[in-house]
């Protein structure tokens, strides 16, 4: 009995080992398959290529684009990639988590709009340096009606889609042979012929922008992204949508393939910022079926929303989107047609580690390994305050990063930390009682130990640095002799001995003790315990609440709550109205969720809303930024600042300035051994 | 045996029921809504606008999150709730908080089609303008039929779908046409500022003349969409018209609790709301990772305490057993976190670095031969199997220490070494073998230890398998791929202990399950 257990036993192992072996052998002779079939694919495309230009790209054109006036464009005399780099090798950056997905009009979490800038090229471009210009990218020029109303655009010819990702198993031969494209060619002559009188004799054929296996980008495909985005069935973009409230649909038109215009319904400075963030779709993907049936038009927006495409992204940018694993890494490669550079690696690959604690491990990795195919590590990343903090730590483990193997740099992001106090409870409705709470917040100390001086201190709702903000306000110092001062004006003291300040508010005796909302994590834990240990010292009980994100946004949107801890951030386009105008303050779910409520800001915000003139523009938003500072309905704390660090292999890897993405490869490249 | 093992996997059914009933009831109680993470950002902002609010409605109808939990009385919905709700969502006199507004409007949202009796009757009824207006807008958006979505998924024949998609356009003109019969509140003070824009010089008597005209195309706008309501309801009354057989099937049935159910006999586990692909999919793809991992470390933990229990066993009671039990209980009381971190340090990085750090494979593993393959596998999975096993050696070992203890004290024992066979062949050959056989049945208990402890192992090594994935839908409100996660692991637990059972039988002759 027992030998036939062990028998079966040992059968029982073998076979399985025997399956294990048999499974991977399959698996890898698949891969072996896709590989050869790959080669295959490659020397096609260099057959392709070797008949046109140097980059491969039939249109090229960046000769007459250079040669058309810009309009509002003005080019950014900042090129990406210095003289004397080289091309070549594979980038490796980390994610902390998996990209939601890749269909960037309703993707809008920062993680996808980095990839997004890798993989699509934007209509305009903003300096690198001066922020508030733009240059041209995909529209070389862009031009404004003298009413402010109407934009026109012309865009370049010669940027292609790039092939989509499918599966080696997915058919798909009606996107392959480009039926699609031709299909959208056809539709969008006839509708120019109609629009357009000196058109409707030209010959359009339907063909005309599918090119040696790849669709060309249009300005039709801004018109289709216009018209999803403003599609009311499309879920993720509602919040790009809210930007676009002003725009008359009916103007929004192609004027030939490679024009369109956009016209808004009234003046304002804010239609002036979105007319700049219009975006490409490729329609001859996103409006057909698995089986290359166009939508139909009353569900076009549910349907897009839910595209069988959906995982995976098609862009038209310097990088190629190739496969997404989840949990593993996003894989992008070079588009060699790509006309305006800036994509020095072949190949980049964005690895997922969800694990911050393995990042530094990473860039360790890739510091000491032994060639560049060895590599499994990352070039460069960005590391938590946490991280940071550990291996600026010199012991031996960390040496790498002090004998300047790995190197740093900082970069400051937009946006603020802040305490918001709500206006509407009866212990912070006086802003004497807000004031004495900013001079009661530690904020230096914190900074130094608690963010490990990863960040600067603000004033106000704009981020420092920007001509909007007013730099002579001197962040409000810890000084609690003041705050008791402040609060015995406001009528707050220890009338009955407890400890406690008390006051009579609607004739009753009220103790100044509050609930003080945090999310449970632990900076914002050990900041909550600095603020309460100061307010104790004068006399204020506060209860510290670390909620979990669900709670603690719930209890926001109802307003259930005396003090939150928070941030917000921003772009170097300001704009308080969301945040601070009054007329949002009864409404559930707002922004201004403090109730900030005062006349002067309002007119101020409302005069915002009209004026074109920057001089002026910063002039309000300097005293907007007065009026805030001294109702302090927040305490500002920091602006944040990132650490970033970088391995000897990759060169000019710097942050190309004050735009987003802060960590751009396209100015970046590999060392050539 | 073969009675007994059908009766275990039909005990199965209910088990799974009861799993599945309590994963349902965690996902409902839980703080936070997955459609309130979707329309994040800003897309449900502003509570008054119905507009912008519509992709949520479809996002939550998608989920059946519209839906009530148990129970569905909407049938019952009459005018006084309906109205009730419009004066919550109105908040004229500003006296209704923040929490209930946004209360009645997702009711007003989650009711759909059930409110259209109320609405029309608060249209007809209602005292203010403003309530009429809404109820007005509401129809427009409540009194939609609904489309024909089965198509979409590809199980249809084609003809069917065809004739789906030819009804739905039928239903879509339908549904477009209700758009234009509503009509907004007349507003006294926005009309007298338009006018004054339009015309500045305009003296008080002429102005009043302008509104007065602006009032009277009002009220005859108001009266025309009430007329169409009313035609509209003669013709679309049978809709609401329940049996009462009717009304008990929408009272059971129409609930995310029967939907779920009726999802689940079908094997339908539905899409994640993150990436929209079946969620079945994505975690059978990861069972393959969370497997190799389990599997490796149970052979391994067999592998090491089966000779150390036998070991310990022949040598108990001295030194070198004690401090074997010693070393393995402190073992056993380090949490896997730990370790993974202090493993990660030492052999990853600085001068002992020999394991990767991270992964299941290469970067460039798509270029390796079979053989480079496993072997870069192995490597990488050498660290995480290491801390998933050192916790299993204490107990099992113990176990195997006790198993053989029990036997050597037995006659047959006693036996052998009467007949002078060598310790080592009594111990190993006579001892051993009888005394392994209750540790089979442990394999059972380890499997759902190891699924469960995979979780933080996978994160911190980065292995994409069904831990991590658990872990991330978790964070992320994902309730379709948390439900699947643990179904499964629930199911792969209950073959792991049906197994067991069944070999337990299978190597020892004394058990009979008949």
């Amino acid at each position: 009995m027992v030998r036939s257990f062990y028998h079966r036993l040992i059968n029982t192992i073998l076979l399985l080992a025997v399956i294990v072996v048999g499974v991977i052998f399959v698996a890898q002779n698949n891969n072996l398959e896709t590989l050869a079939l790959k080669a295959l694919q490659e020397d096609e495309q260099e057959d392709l290529t070797a008949e046109t230009t140097s980059s491969g790209n039939p249109a090229a054109a960046s000769l007459w684009a250079d040669s058309i006036p810009g309009g509002l464009l003005v080019k950014d005399p900042e090129p990406w990639l210095p003289a004397g780099h080289t091309n070549g090798g594979t980038l490796k950056l980390l994610l902390s988590t998996d990209p939601k997905g890749f269909n960037y009009l309703i993707e809008n979490s920062v993680d996808v709009a980095n990839i997004a800038a890798y993989n699509l090229v934007p209509l305009v471009a903003r300096h690198k340096k001066e922020v508030t210009k733009y240059g041209p990218a995909l529209a070389v020029s862009m031009e404004r009606s003298d009413d402010f109303l109407t934009y026109t655009y012309r865009i370049r010819p010669d940027v292609f889609w790039h092939q989509p990702a499918l599966e080696d198993d997915e058919e798909r031969d009606w996107l392959k042979n480009g039926a699609s494209c031709k299909a959208v060619g056809e539709r969008t002559a006839a509708a120019l012929k109609a629009n357009q009188p000196e058109l409707a004799n030209v010959d359009l054929p339907a063909d005309r922008h599918w090119v040696q296996g790849r669709c060309r980008v249009t300005a039709h495909d801004i018109i289709f992204w216009i018209e999803m985005m403003m599609n009311t069935q499309v879920g993720g973009a509602a919040s790009t949508r809210s930007y676009f409230q002003d725009l008359d649909m009916s103007q929004v038109k192609a004027t030939g393939d490679f024009s369109f215009r956009v016209k808004f319904k009234s003046k304002k400075y804010k239609n002036d910022l979105v007319s700049k963030f219009v975006s490409t779709l490729p329609e001859f993907l996103y409006a057909f079926d698995e089986d290359g049936a166009r939508f139909e038009e009353a569900v076009i927006g549910t349907r897009y929303s839910e595209h069988w495409y959906n995982p995976r992204g098609l862009g038209n940018g310097p990088y190629r989107f190739v496969k997404f694993s989840p949990g593993e890494a996003l894989e992008l490669e070079k588009d060699p047609w790509f006309p305006l550079g800036g994509n020095s690696f072949d190949k980049v690959l964005l690895k997922v580690v969800k694990e911050t604690m393995q990042h530094p491990l990473m860039l360790i990795q890739s510091a000491t390994a032994k060639s560049e195919a060895e590599n499994q590590g990352a070039h460069i990343t960005a590391l938590s305050p946490q991280n940071f903090r550990q291996v600026m730590k010199k012991n031996n483990k960390n040496k790498l990063f002090h004998d300047g193997t790995i190197a740093h740099g900082f970069y400051e992001t937009y946006g603020y930390s802040y305490i918001g106090w709500n206006g509407d409870k009866p212990l912070f409705s006086d802003k004497r009682v807000r004031q004495a709470m900013s001079h009661a917040v530690k904020a230096d100390e914190i900074l130094k130990n608690i963010r490990f001086n990863l960040g600067r201190r603000t004033t106000g709702p704009i981020t420092p640095g920007l001509p909007h903000y007013d730099e002579t306000l001197e962040p409000i110092p810890y000084d609690l002799d003041r705050a008791k001062a402040l609060l015995k004006e406001a009528g707050w003291e220890d009338s009955n001995g407890n400890g406690i300040l008390d006051k009579m508010i609607n004739g009753r005796r009220t103790e100044f003790e509050f609930t003080f909302n945090i999310v449970s994590r632990p900076v914002h834990q050990d900041t909550g315990e600095v603020v309460k240990e100061s307010l104790k010292k004068i006399g204020i009980k506060c209860n510290l609440k670390p909620l979990e994100w669900a709670n603690f946004q719930k209890e926001l949107h109802t307003k259930k709550f005396d003090a939150v801890m928070l941030g917000w951030g921003t772009s170097p386009d300001v704009d308080f109205d969301q945040i601070w105008h009054s007329r949002h303050a009864d409404v559930p779910k707002s922004s201004n969720f403090v109730s900030f409520r005062n006349a002067e800001a309002d007119k101020i915000i409302e005069a915002m809303e009209f004026e074109f003139d920057m001089a002026k523009r910063y002039e309000l938003s300097q005293r907007f930024h007065r009026i805030i500072y001294e109702e302090q309905p927040y305490t500002f704390l920091f602006q944040s600042k990132a650490a970033y660090f970088w391995t000897p292999q990759l060169q000019n890897a710097t942050t190309v300035g004050k735009v987003r993405p802060y960590l751009n490869p396209r100015s970046w490249y590999l060392k050539q051994n | 045996m073969f009675v007994y093992a059908i009766k275990r996997i039909l005990l199965m059914v209910p088990t799974l029921f009861a799993v599945s009933l309590l994963i349902f009831i965690l996902l409902n109680v839980s703080a936070g809504d997955p459609g309130a993470q979707q329309a994040a950002g800003d897309g449900s902002q502003d509570a008054q606008k119905g507009d912008s609010r519509e992709s949520y409605r479809i996002f939550k109808e998608q989920f059946n999150l519209d839906k009530p939990i148990l129970f569905n009385t909407r049938y019952n919905l009459g005018g006084s709730d309906v109205e009730a709700a419009i004066g919550d969502i109105l908040n004229e006199d500003g006296s209704v908080s923040l929490t209930r507004q946004i209360e009645a409007q997702n009711n007003m949202d989650d009711w759909g089609s059930y409110a259209v009796p109320g609405l029309l009757h608060c249209l007809r009824n209602c005292a203010k303008d403003t309530a009429k207006a809404k109820a007005s807008q509401r129809l427009a958006i409540n009194g939609q039929a609904k489309l024909l979505t089965g198509y979409i998924d590809g199980k249809v024949s084609k003809e069917e779908a065809a004739r789906q998609k030819a009804e739905n356009k039928t239903i879509r003109k339908a549904n477009a046409e209700l758009g234009a019969w509503s009509y907004q509140a007349f507003d006294l003070t926005a009309e007298l500022e338009a006018l004054s824009k339009k015309s500045p010089g305009l003296d008080a008597a002429a102005s009043k003349v302008a509104v007065e005209a602006r009032k009277a195309a009002h009220a005859e706008r108001v009266a025309a969409v009430e007329k169409f309501w009313a035609s509209w309801w003669e013709e679309n009354q049978t809709r609401w018209e329940y049996t009462s057989g009717e009304k008990v099937g929408i009272f059971f049935l129409d609930t995310r609790f029967a939907k779920y159910w009726s999802n689940l006999l079908r094997l339908d586990f539905g899409k994640s709301h993150l990436d929209k692909k079946p969620v079945l999919e994505t975690v059978l793809s990861k069972l393959k990772y969370s497997i190799t991992l389990a599997v490796s470390s149970v052979f391994l933990i067999y592998f090491i305490s089966l000779p150390l229990g036998i070991w310990s066993a022949v040598k108990q009671g001295t030194v070198a057993d004690q401090l074997v039990t010693f070393v393995l209980f402190m073992l056993y009381s380090l949490p896997s976190f730990f370790v993974a971190v202090i493993l990660l340090n030492l052999f990853t990085v600085g001068d002992w670095a020999v394991f990767p750090n991270i992964g299941f494979q290469s970067d460039n593993a798509d270029q390796m031969t079979t053989l480079q393959y496993v072997k870069d596998v192995l490597w990488h999975v050498c660290l995480p199997i290491a801390c998933m096993s050192y916790g299993g050696l204490a107990a099992l070992s113990r176990y195997a220490r006790t198993g053989l203890l029990d036997v050597i004290r037995s006659d047959y024992i006693r036996t052998a070494r009467a007949k002078v066979l060598p310790e080592g062949v009594v111990i190993i050959k006579h001892a051993a073998r009888n005394g392994m056989i209750p540790i089979i049945t442990l394999m059972a208990t380890l499997l759902p230890a190891l699924i469960g402890g995979s979780v933080i192992i996978e994160v911190i090594f980065g292995i994409p398998g069904m831990g991590s994935y658990m872990f991330s839908s978790i964070l992320q409100y994902d309730y379709n791929a948390v439900m699947v996660v643990l179904l499964i692991s629930s199911f792969l637990t209950l073959v792991g202990m049906l197994l067991a059972d069944l070999s337990y039988a299978l190597v020892d002759p004394r058990i009979t399950f008949d």
